[in-house]
């Protein structure tokens, strides 16, 4: 029990780490793309199509751990039975949509990944992992979160 | 029939407590399978990736990641120390320190819920010390805060302008003399009420301390000259402006301030990716919900539905603030935004309406509904720091929430109020 408690901080902490590192690669791209067009006159052409294929990563890799935006007044009038019931629904519910997404990301790959960015000059198989990744680690971090908090619960009981 | 099963639906998912994103996609799924089982559900990826995936929205990233930098680095002290200079003297003092404050932390960050856990976590603490009630503190922090996605920058209207193609830079100055509008219909409700109630009031503090609190504050306060400027010069695009502030916003902390520390910074990263997080991935769910709204034509028949009842602009806007604030009672203003302004704008530009006009008011109307009952957001965490429950923040926000609607009023049919900057400079 305690190494699942263990595992589900661990995942947390890497993602929120990786996480960080995409924004700050993100923002300082970001700076130097200005710096490098009225500092030293001339255009990083490459920048534009590296934020935007790392934002990708960043969104789908940070929405893991992200506290989503949800209404709680239902929850909040359950009993403990209910509540269990409704949380396996919900849990059931977003594992089925990322499945989807991640799904129609292989997919995707499959039918465009040999497409090239033009300056960057690698495939756009990197724009569809970042899907399948993402969508992968959201769902691990919702089952890891599910797991933790009953050995919690069973710890506490 | 369409109608009640995509709304319906996704209303449903969202009070059983699943997470929005995934009820709006979940109604979205729902309804594709049922209204076009023809369309192949490969299109969920593609459109969601399609949502996420627009150059100006990096922006938001940029700017909460300015935002948490700011406040890390401790500027949120320095702006209300400044605020209590201004207008601590008045009658209710802390509470229209509050609203000033929430003025200027506005100039930092672009979010209402950003507002809300900065000022409030400094400021309701020291309401409380002073005598005023949990809720009254917590009800006047959350409503203030409204005015953060008004004044730039701004999130939800760098959202808007993606959607209805306008320039960030006009839809940005577009919310200034609006902002301060509000501002000021707020201070006047709680001086109307600290009267009532006879509300403590500080010594007026010398002139020398409001010049050397100034001083201090106006670090922060440059924040939105530098992004607008930056845009409205032709120096920067809205996105590149937004990485200028985040450094802009780490040099003043770590170096100027000497606050923001390693973990400090590290704090900040994390805080800013899941909140870009947060909101992209809905943005990204919205897409496919708009387009399958448009799809089924929901938007030709609200059109036809509001020219019925009135082909008079000032009726369409009365109706549509109706509309949209019941609309702000059940959904996040984001996937309001991406949800509605598509379906409502066409019809705002055949009346004559100008699109920047239509963005402030809609944004706002929106806002609106984060403060109100069942989704207001601003509620629970503004009750949360003051360690209250949430219906009495609700009961004292009434006032305030009565002020919000005055603004509203004067925001709906005083169009100057918002096209006057972008023409002056335009």
């Amino acid at each position: 029990m305690a190494a699942l408690i263990l595992f589900n901080k661990a995942l947390r902490r890497a993602i929120d780490g990786a996480a960080a590192l995409l924004i700050l690669m993100v923002t300082v791209l970001g700076i130097l793309q200005v710096i490098s067009r009225y500092g030293l006159n001339s255009s990083l052409v490459w920048s534009e199509e590296l934020i935007r294929l790392l934002y990708v990563w960043l969104v789908l890799i940070a929405a893991a751990t992200a506290q989503h935006m949800r209404i709680a007044l239902v929850e909040n009038l359950l009993s403990t039975g209910w509540l269990m019931a409704l949380k396996v629904m919900q849990t059931f519910i977003m594992l089925a949509l990322l499945a989807l997404l991640v799904h129609g990301a292989i997919q995707l790959d499959g039918a465009f990944g040999q497409d090239r960015y033009v300056t960057l000059g690698i495939g756009k198989t990197w724009y569809w992992t970042g899907a399948i990744v993402g969508g992968l680690l959201w769902a691990g971090s919702i089952l890891s979160s599910l797991a933790a908090g009953f050995a919690e619960r069973r710890g506490e009981a | 029939m369409e109608t009640l099963l995509l709304f319906g639906s996704m209303v449903i998912f969202a009070v059983l407590g699943v997470p929005l994103v995934f009820a709006i996609l979940a109604s979205s799924v729902i309804t594709l399978m049922v209204m076009r089982p023809e369309m192949p559900m490969v299109l969920v990826t593609q459109m969601f990736m399609n949502g996420m995936d627009q150059f100006l929205l990096l922006a938001i990233g940029f700017f909460f990641l300015a935002g948490e930098l700011m406040n890390r680095g401790g500027i949120t002290r320095r702006i209300i120390d400044f605020a209590s200079a201004l207008v601590g003297h008045f009658k209710g003092g802390l509470a229209q320190v509050n609203v000033v404050s929430s003025l200027f932390f506005s100039g930092i960050s672009g979010s209402a819920v950003a507002d809300t856990a900065a000022v409030g976590s400094v400021m309701i603490p020291s309401m409380k010390r002073k005598g005023y009630s949990a809720g009254f503190a917590a009800a006047i922090t959350q409503c203030s805060s409204v005015v953060g996605p008004i004044i730039p920058p701004s999130i939800p209207i760098i959202v808007y302008a993606v959607l209805a193609e306008q320039s960030v830079g006009a839809m940005f100055l577009a919310g200034i003399i609006h902002g301060i509008l509000i501002g000021l219909c707020l201070m006047t409700a709680v001086a109307i009420i600290a009267r009532r109630r006879d509300f403590e009031s500080s010594a007026r503090v010398p002139m020398a301390d409001v010049v050397r609190t100034g001083a201090q504050a106006f670090v922060a306060l440059l924040t939105p000259i530098i992004i607008v400027g930056g845009i409205l010069g032709g120096v920067m695009t809205a996105t590149e402006a937004g990485a200028m502030a985040c450094l802009y916003a780490f040099v003043t902390g770590a170096f100027y301030f000497r606050e923001l520390d390693l973990r400090g910074f590290y704090e900040a990263l994390v805080q800013a990716a899941k909140g870009t997080a947060m909101i992209l991935v809905i943005v990204g769910a919205s897409t496919l919900f708009a387009w399958i709204v448009a799809d089924l034509r929901l938007s030709q028949a609200v059109g036809e539905a509001i020219f019925t009842v009135s082909e008079n602009p000032l009726i369409f806007l009365l109706l549509v603030n109706l509309f949209v604030l019941v609309i702000g009672l059940f959904l996040d203003p984001l996937a309001a935004l991406v949800i509605l302004v598509p379906l409502l704008l066409p019809n705002a530009i055949e009346m004559g309406i100008s699109p920047v006009h239509f963005g402030i008011f809609i944004v706002f109307n929106l806002m609106i509904g984060l403060t109100t009952p069942p989704v207001g957001y601003l509620i629970y965490l503004s009750a949360h720091i003051a360690e209250e429950r949430p219906e009495r923040v609700m009961r004292e926000s009434l006032p305030f929430v009565a002020a919000l609607f005055v603004a509203l009023l004067l925001l709906t049919y005083v169009p100057l109020l918002t096209t006057f900057l972008p023409d002056l400079f335009a």
